[in-house]
């Protein structure tokens, strides 16, 4: 249906207003597209390198232009959206990764690794490259909440933590060969899932920020798993600490 | 769609519901004078057998009240809109509700999915009659290639999600694919 809308390619008969909607509906099957094929397993039709229209553009600034009047685009500047998507683009070779080693009975551990690391460090360079006022930090939250969008910022960084979760959740097994870096994955996988709740935890008291769109469920029920499982099978020093996350978290099952 | 079970307002009151015929309201509801869900049913599924036209007039008789509607939006722009997805401009979206042209598998989409962040329990319960509401909308216009029906599909889709409901989310979510197109073009 998108496909026949043409919704990649810019129209010059609508206004700014309809582009940017078309856009942002494009992007978002795109969205759909990978998340769809990683929860339903259906096969993906959006693929990079095709047509694709330029990322959405910031939220409040898009909000605030209106249909008719004069358009002033001097100022473009992307959005949470299109930061994203890019996080979104990389998701999907988590998930294909995810995928395979289901499928195959022999795993090459060396190959497994250099992917996991490649994969690790395009997630270290979407951090380092978020332009400052899109890090998570307390201030920065207090400014898109001020702006209206605390809670698209929320969930922006809930998918940061929760997709890194999905990276290195496999190296929880202990059985995987104890090499240094299968350690520090591991590490890294309780790291993300803690940073997810505390996240939570954090939205939920901060007011205009709470998660409350029905993919935060599933999120939650991977990073609990995670602190579930240092709760049976981590180290003695390891659990005060999840102890504590597992009564916060377990909190907001209830809810 | 389950037609034998008991009605929402007595699910959601944990009373026994006498299952009334569907398109009348139970007992238990018209004792307590709420809106039966039963007679919601009969709207959307004869819904699906009418013919465009008919589903149109039909469903305008139907829509909530304004304040109702600006009350839905508001809960979707606050929880839902820029999270999953990101589908509209808001203030043209606010516009078009006031001004009656808000095309109505958009407006049932959005309701299906905000109702529950209500504190409003009966419009609460309303919920799943408005997801309903906007799927028979999608089904009977599925042909018809506009912004809106795809506006309208994502957000059906999701609330198949949020009613763990995954074969039909895939149902709507691969509606939208392009070979999926095709095959209906040449049905």
């Amino acid at each position: 249906m998108a496909q026949l809308l043409q919704l990649p390619k810019e129209d010059l008969v609508d206004g700014e207003v309809s582009r940017e909607v078309k856009r942002r509906v494009w992007w978002s099957l795109y969205l759909i597209d990978r998340w769809a094929s990683a929860g339903l397993g259906l096969p993906r039709h959006f693929y990079n390198g095709g047509l694709a229209p330029r990322l959405p553009m910031d939220e409040v600034m898009f909000s605030q232009l209106s249909v008719t009047g004069a358009k002033d685009m001097n100022n473009w500047q992307p959005g949470i959206w299109s930061h994203m998507i890019s996080l979104v683009e990389i998701f999907g070779h988590i998930q294909d990764l995810n995928h395979e080693l289901v499928d195959q009975t022999h795993w090459d551990e060396n190959s497994i690794e250099s992917r996991v690391l490649s994969l690790a460090e395009r997630l270290a360079k979407f951090e380092d490259e978020l332009p400052p006022a899109m890090v998570y930090t307390i201030e920065n939250l207090d400014f898109h909440v001020r702006r209206g969008i605390g809670r698209t910022f929320v969930a922006l960084h809930l998918g940061y933590h929760h997709y890194c979760t999905l990276l290195y959740y496999q190296y929880l097994d202990q059985r995987r060969p104890p090499t240094p870096n299968t350690r520090m994955f591991a590490q890294r996988c309780k790291h993300h899932a803690t940073e997810y709740c505390e996240l939570i935890r954090t939205s939920n008291q901060h007011g205009g920020a709470e998660a409350l769109y029905n993919i935060v469920g599933h999120m939650t029920v991977v990073s609990s798993s995670v602190l579930l499982h240092t709760l049976l099978l981590g180290d003695d020093h390891e659990l005060p600490m999840a102890r504590h996350r597992w009564s916060q978290i377990s909190s907001s099952w209830s809810s | 769609m389950k037609l034998g079970s008991a009605c929402l307002q007595c699910r959601s009151g944990k009373r026994k519901c006498d299952k009334a015929t569907v398109g009348a309201a139970c007992e238990q509801c018209k004792k307590r004078g709420l809106q039966c869900s039963s007679l919601q049913r009969e709207a959307s599924t004869t819904a699906l057998f009418l013919s465009p036209q008919n589903v149109r007039s039909n469903q305008s008789s139907s829509l909530p009240p304004a304040k109702v509607v600006e009350e839905l939006i508001d809960l979707y722009i606050c929880y839902i809109h820029d999270k999953p997805h990101s589908l509209f401009h808001e203030p043209s979206l606010r516009q078009a509700a006031r001004d009656g042209t808000l095309h109505h598998g958009v407006l049932f989409g959005i309701a299906g999915l905000s109702a529950r962040f209500s504190s409003n329990l009966e419009l609460r319960s309303q919920g799943h009659a408005f997801a309903n509401q906007a799927r028979a909308f999608v089904q009977t216009n599925l042909e018809a290639i506009c912004l809106e029906n795809v506006q309208a599909f994502i957000l059906v889709g999701n609330v198949c999600l949020a009613e763990s409901n995954p074969d039909s989310e895939s149902l709507y979510f691969g509606k939208l694919a392009p070979h999926e197109i095709e095959n209906l073009a040449n049905d």
